[in-house]
């Protein structure tokens, strides 16, 4: 089963990156109307729109697993699935910031501009960066996980906001473009590459929960004196 | 009723604390001084910031002093032991609430002195002064809220230091965004006539902010404590 | 005065390690009211760390703490407020007098009237006219009287009392013996944690934890 998934996935990974590069038409110029100056690698967001998909899921997967520990027998393997979901959270953080800029770099010209959607995601950066650095600071480890956990749901519960407040805020013109004129062929791909992106975030969330149960299985032996 | 004078009973045990002690009103009066003194040497006495400086200063100097002072709290409570003792006697809930309100009104007489002081200082003209009045007091609730409830969490960690401000800043972005924008308008950024209208959007996004991050630490506020 | 509730503690495989160091592995016991145990071991044993999980300061790693009073199960909070509870660890506000210290925690678990119980309790724990000093002036033996009023404070059922008289006088040791004695002898259950071999006596079942 599992390897067959891990198949299914990595046949379906390379099909949208062929589909993106080959099938893929290039978007509609900027002398045509269009937002993007370099038609052609405008198929860069296929790469870069997914990854922010991942950090939402990734998110509520952490709060949920979060939540699961505090009102669900404390079963330290939740507080594992929480933190690993954070840790994997903010790596798509950091792709998603890396694909963006090399993306408004080649399309408007500038790596970076404060843009909402830019400083939302450096927000959450900051939140998963906290977290870690509170993780590191605990060393009993019931109250570690429940701390983490607690700050982790709270971060779930708050930050929603931003999606509000920050674009309310930050006026200036943002290099997300707003009305987007993909065609059907656009959506379908980054439907697919989302769902692709998702599928491995599952697996990486997958095989580090068990290298750090593994982990907790060789310190519970060391145990033994 | 009981849940009440019991969360009223940690409040007045930690003014009379804070009274004797002076635990965090010395750090959080320092820093504020030390702060303003800053700004004051960097200005040289000429060159005035604008009215939009003018709004970010004073909530950086908000932000940290908060962060330097309302911490102390529980540290000192884990610290010296004394916790062990409230956990043991008190509803977790009805120490949140006393440590919040507690927290929220150091909070407010700080900001009651250091604000008009930075105003001054800069020679700014409030043009409405109902509008600030409001946008700091909501502004101040809400980072009393945060920081109320990351102050618990950081008392459990190791190093503590600066932890408080990483953990609160980045969840306390709306607040900073909506106070700065509403300080703004209150100062007349936008607002030559000096009516309230253009601040009503920073008053709900601060109220309702309020009213989650009450209600979410309270509710979160039990985990941390029980544990 | 109510009428008595039977008090009964059960303690199930309780283990705790802290990091990489085991510090309780599977300790079983059961208590009901009445009964004292000493519980005794070399330092490092687990005695304290005992304590405070079956007080609820401590979550254990595995296993279970039961407490039933008149045969209803404590939830983890209810059974945290029940207990009476004195160690070293636990220090009380050194900035506020006994009386306050007595007179706030009194507050904070609602108990009414509770004004006259604290007074009578520094007679009881021998701080009469020594109410209105601050804690901060307190010698250690005095502190740990106040400790002990702290921990009688709302009449527990459940006594957990670590290393009581460590810091006191014969005086004191004798006012611990009579604490648990009258404790017991109205159906309390009490768990002591001492190798002090007059607190060794106040029991009469014992646990002893390995290293």
């Amino acid at each position: 089963m599992a390897t067959f998934g891990k198949l299914f996935l990595g046949v379906w990974i390379a099909l949208v990156l062929v589909a993106t590069f080959l099938w893929l038409p290039s978007a509609v110029p900027a002398a045509a109307g269009g937002v993007f100056s370099s038609p052609d690698l405008a198929r860069i967001i296929i790469l870069h729109l997914p990854n922010s998909m991942v950090v939402i899921v990734a998110a509520f997967v952490s709060g949920w697993y979060a939540l699961r520990y505090l009102t669900r027998g404390r079963d330290p393997v939740d507080d594992i699935r929480s933190k690993t979901s954070v840790a994997l959270a903010a790596l798509f953080c950091v792709l998603a910031t890396v694909t963006g800029s090399v993306f408004a770099r080649v399309e408007w010209g500038a790596y970076w501009n404060w843009d909402p959607k830019q400083i939302c995601i450096f927000l959450l950066l900051l939140i998963y960066a906290a977290y870690f650095v509170l993780r590191a600071g605990i060393e009993d480890a019931e109250k570690r996980a429940s701390v983490c956990a607690v700050y982790v749901l709270f971060a779930v519960v708050m930050t929603p906001m931003l999606g509000y407040v920050v674009p309310k805020y930050m006026a200036t013109q943002s290099l997300h473009p707003k009305n987007t004129q993909f065609d059907a062929a656009y959506s379908w791909t980054l439907l697919a590459a989302g769902a692709g992106f998702i599928g491995l975030y599952a697996w990486l969330q997958n095989i580090a929960v068990r290298a750090d149960l593994v982990r907790m299985a060789w310190e519970e032996y060391q145990c033994k004196e | 009723m009981s849940w009440v004078t019991e969360a009223a009973a940690v409040f007045v045990k930690e003014w009379v604390s804070e009274w004797r002690t002076r635990v965090s009103l010395s750090s959080v009066g320092l820093f504020a001084a030390c702060s303003l003194t800053l700004i004051a040497l960097a200005l040289r006495g000429g060159a005035a910031p604008g009215r939009e400086a003018a709004a970010a200063l004073l909530w950086i100097v908000i932000f940290f002093t908060a962060a330097t002072g309302l911490g102390r709290s529980f540290v000192h409570e884990e610290e010296r032991g004394t916790a062990l003792a409230l956990r043991l006697s008190a509803r977790a809930t009805a120490v949140w609430a006393g440590k919040y309100v507690a927290n929220a009104t150091v909070l407010t007489l700080l900001t009651a002195i250091a604000s008009p002081m930075l105003v001054a200082m800069l020679g700014i003209r409030v043009v409405n002064v109902p509008l600030f009045f409001f946008v700091l007091l909501l502004g101040v609730l809400a980072l009393a809220a945060v920081m109320t409830l990351t102050a618990a969490l950081v008392a459990q960690a190791t190093a503590r230091s600066g932890l408080l401000a990483a953990l609160s800043f980045p969840v306390l972005a709306p607040v900073l965004l909506a106070g700065v924008h509403g300080v703004e308008a209150a100062m007349g950024v936008g607002n030559l006539s000096g009516s309230i209208e253009p601040g009503l959007g920073d008053l709900q996004v601060l109220g309702s902010y309020v009213v989650v991050a009450v209600t979410a630490s309270l509710m979160l506020f039990d985990f941390v404590w029980n544990d | 005065m109510l009428e008595i509730q039977p008090v009964e503690l059960e303690l199930t495989q309780i283990a705790k390690t802290y990091g990489r160091r085991r510090a309780l592995r599977g300790v079983s016991l059961a208590v009901t009211g009445g009964e004292v145990v000493v519980v005794s071991g070399p330092n490092g044993s687990g005695k304290s760390t005992l304590l405070k999980i079956v007080a609820g300061l401590l979550r254990a790693t595995g296993g279970a703490v039961t407490m039933r009073l008149g045969g209803r199960p404590l939830d983890p909070a209810e059974r945290r407020r029940s207990v009476g509870y004195a160690s070293p660890d636990l220090s009380l506000y050194t900035e506020l007098t006994g009386r306050e210290n007595l007179r706030f925690f009194a507050a904070v678990r609602g108990l009414p009237h509770s004004f006259d119980r604290g007074e009578s309790l520094l007679d009881t724990v021998g701080l009469t006219g020594r109410g209105d000093e601050f804690v901060s002036a307190y010698s250690s033996g005095m502190r740990q009287r106040l400790r002990l009023a702290f921990a009688l404070l709302h009449e527990p059922r459940v006594l957990l009392l670590d290393e009581p008289s460590a810091t006191l006088d014969e005086e004191g040791v004798e006012l611990v013996r009579r604490i648990v004695a009258d404790h017991a002898a109205s159906g309390g259950l009490a768990l002591l944690a001492t190798n002090d071999p007059r607190e060794k006596a106040f029991g009469e079942r014992s646990l002893v934890l390995g290293n």
